[in-house]
């Protein structure tokens, strides 16, 4: 979060206005198939600030914002714990939950928690004004609840775009990685797909190396471009699964083989499967 | 839950870019992939004048039929100039048709990618033409598809359903009395498109509202176009110590009131009487 010059000291983690002071915030959010229900609990130690809240002067916020669907909603509260639900239609990809405590009303601020500097000054707050501010949370609003569950749905097959191009492409800038095939290639792929052993060949010459130059592009969780995309999302999720925090470039193909469950001796299994079936 | 609750509609039927369907349609998604290779790319394509879809799906189904029923697309009236854009006409028309659009659906990019390539291709190929853009794909992406986080205000069709989604006034007499306000100018729309606060209604429609009071009054607050976008930077500011939102709509007004008066002294001070009259 970016160091912020208030006009008037509020609580929160990058200034030093209330030294010994501190808001913390713990978020629950629970997707149903209707709505996402929010459960909040606000952690305030600092005494001036709590009075406020008990006077009725400030009040616990929690703002919603999803820049997807341009949502953008406040939940107030005047007690330290707070409910509330969205619809599941106004959120999409991911939205951020903000947490602050405002002015309610006007009113003078004054603390003896203030830092030196503010020490026996007085501030007047109008309605809306900062006072604290937590730490933002962000979450998934994924349409579709198993879609993780299952690694191949995070790949699409396509057209190459250019009827003469002759490689296998892979797409890792939309939602889901897209493996372009030249055209007459995906002409037979479709008619082969669906079959045995056919498909699970197609997963470790088509699906295994997307993957593991996915991977491989996936870097570390704070990296620049951040996790937008949906591929990304579920991949971090799924490397979560099996307790690994980073990607090793030299490990990305062997990683991949391991989230597709080894498919390499599947294909073989279901070509012995077919071998056995026509002799 | 799938975004449309969808089911598999009939690729065969009227894809050729008609202007009447009875439930609404969107890309399926290996389309969409396809679609934003092709932008990518930065296709001639783009240069056609007629719908090319068909011809890049030959042979197979590319749309899916949701189950709103939408009863018939509107026309929407063609640029004649750079300066008779119609994009009043043209967002009411369009926000009035997909009123029952939930905020999701909005937001989908294929329903957007499907309609500017589809059944208003004519009007994206005259009101954004790619002749004379350096970066085509980035201007292809920008306002032919839904991708980037401003994109629902710059997508050249969703961003009328998202001036008029963010204006309406349900059950006024003119229920977009505002859109026009905030399409007055382009530059007052840019201004406020382009910064947080036109996200939650609360916030925008005193705004306006406020903006149109001062204008009845006799100072335009739109004129010159650098008087609107200080406006509108005063509520950032304003916003930036505090959670606007919090805002009822006598403290927006306050807002819009401080600098209207503070334009008013200083059109007095320069021997004036009105900041500009209407």
């Amino acid at each position: 979060m970016p160091t912020k010059n208030w006009p008037h000291p509020v609580l929160d983690a990058q200034t030093e206005d209330y030294p010994n002071c501190a808001f913390q915030t713990r978020f629950q959010v629970r997707q149903t198939k209707l709505d996402y229900k929010v459960v909040v609990n606000f952690d305030l130690g600092c005494e001036s600030l709590e009075n406020a809240v008990k006077a009725g002067d400030a009040q616990f916020l929690v703002q919603v914002h999803c820049v997807k669907t341009a949502y953008r909603e406040i939940f107030p509260a005047s007690v330290e714990a707070l409910e509330f639900a969205i619809p599941e239609h106004e959120l999409r990809d991911t939205f951020a939950l903000s947490p602050f405590i405002v002015a309610r009303r006007e009113f003078d601020l004054a603390s003896d928690e203030f830092a030196a500097t503010f020490k026996g000054l007085k501030f007047k707050m109008r309605p809306g004004a900062v006072l604290a501010v937590g730490l933002p949370a962000e979450y998934e609003a994924d349409k579709v609840f198993d879609e993780l569950k299952n690694i191949s749905a995070i790949f699409e097959v396509i057209k190459q775009p250019d009827r003469q191009a002759e490689a296998v492409e892979y797409d890792l800038t939309r939602n889901k990685i897209a493996i372009a095939l030249p055209h007459a290639v995906y002409d037979e792929y479709r008619i082969f797909r669906p079959r045995p052993p056919y498909r699970e060949s197609f997963v470790c010459s088509l699906v295994l190396p997307g993957l593991a130059a996915a991977l491989e592009a996936l870097g570390p969780e704070d990296s620049d471009g951040g996790d937008s995309l949906r591929w990304r999302r579920a991949l971090r999720r799924k490397l979560k699964e099996i307790n690994k925090s980073e990607v090793i470039k030299d490990e990305s193909y062997k990683l991949a083989q391991e989230l597709l469950e080894w498919p390499f001796g599947r294909a073989l299994q279901a070509i012995r499967i077919a071998e056995s079936e026509e002799s | 839950m799938a975004v449309w609750e969808s089911a598999p509609g009939d690729p065969n039927r009227g894809k050729r870019g008609e202007l009447s369907a009875m439930k609404l349609r969107y890309l399926k998604s290996l389309a969409l992939s396809e679609l934003y290779r092709v932008a990518q790319s930065g296709s001639p394509k783009y240069t056609a004048a007629e719908a090319w879809l068909d011809e890049l799906f030959y042979g197979r189904e590319y749309l899916a039929e949701s189950r709103l029923d939408i009863g018939r697309l509107p026309d929407l009236r063609q640029p004649t100039s750079d300066t008779e854009l119609f994009e009043v006409e043209n967002t009411i028309a369009l926000h009035s048709a997909l009123q029952n659009l939930n905020r999701s659906q909005a937001a989908d990019d294929r329903l957007w990618s499907w309609l500017a390539h589809g059944p208003y291709w004519a009007y994206m190929r005259k009101r954004w033409p790619v002749e004379g853009i350096d970066n085509k794909s980035g201007y292809i992406k920008e306002h032919y598809l839904l991708g980037g986080s401003r994109s629902l205000v710059r997508h050249g069709l969703a961003r009328l359903w998202w001036f008029g989604h963010a204006t309406y006034m349900p059950g006024a007499a003119d229920p977009y009395a505002l859109t026009r306000l905030l399409l007055k100018t382009t530059d007052a729309r840019q201004s406020i498109m382009e910064r947080q606060f036109w996200r939650n209604q609360k916030i925008l429609h005193p705004f306006l509202r406020r903006i149109a009071h001062w204008v009845d009054q006799g100072v335009d607050l739109y004129v010159p176009r650098e008087r609107f976008r200080d406006l509108c930077k005063l509520m950032n500011l304003t916003g930036g110590s505090a959670v606007l939102d919090c805002f009822g709509p006598r403290e927006i007004a306050a807002v819009v009131d401080r600098y209207a008066g503070d334009q008013q002294a200083a059109a007095a001070n320069l021997g004036g009487g009105k900041v500009s009259a209407t």
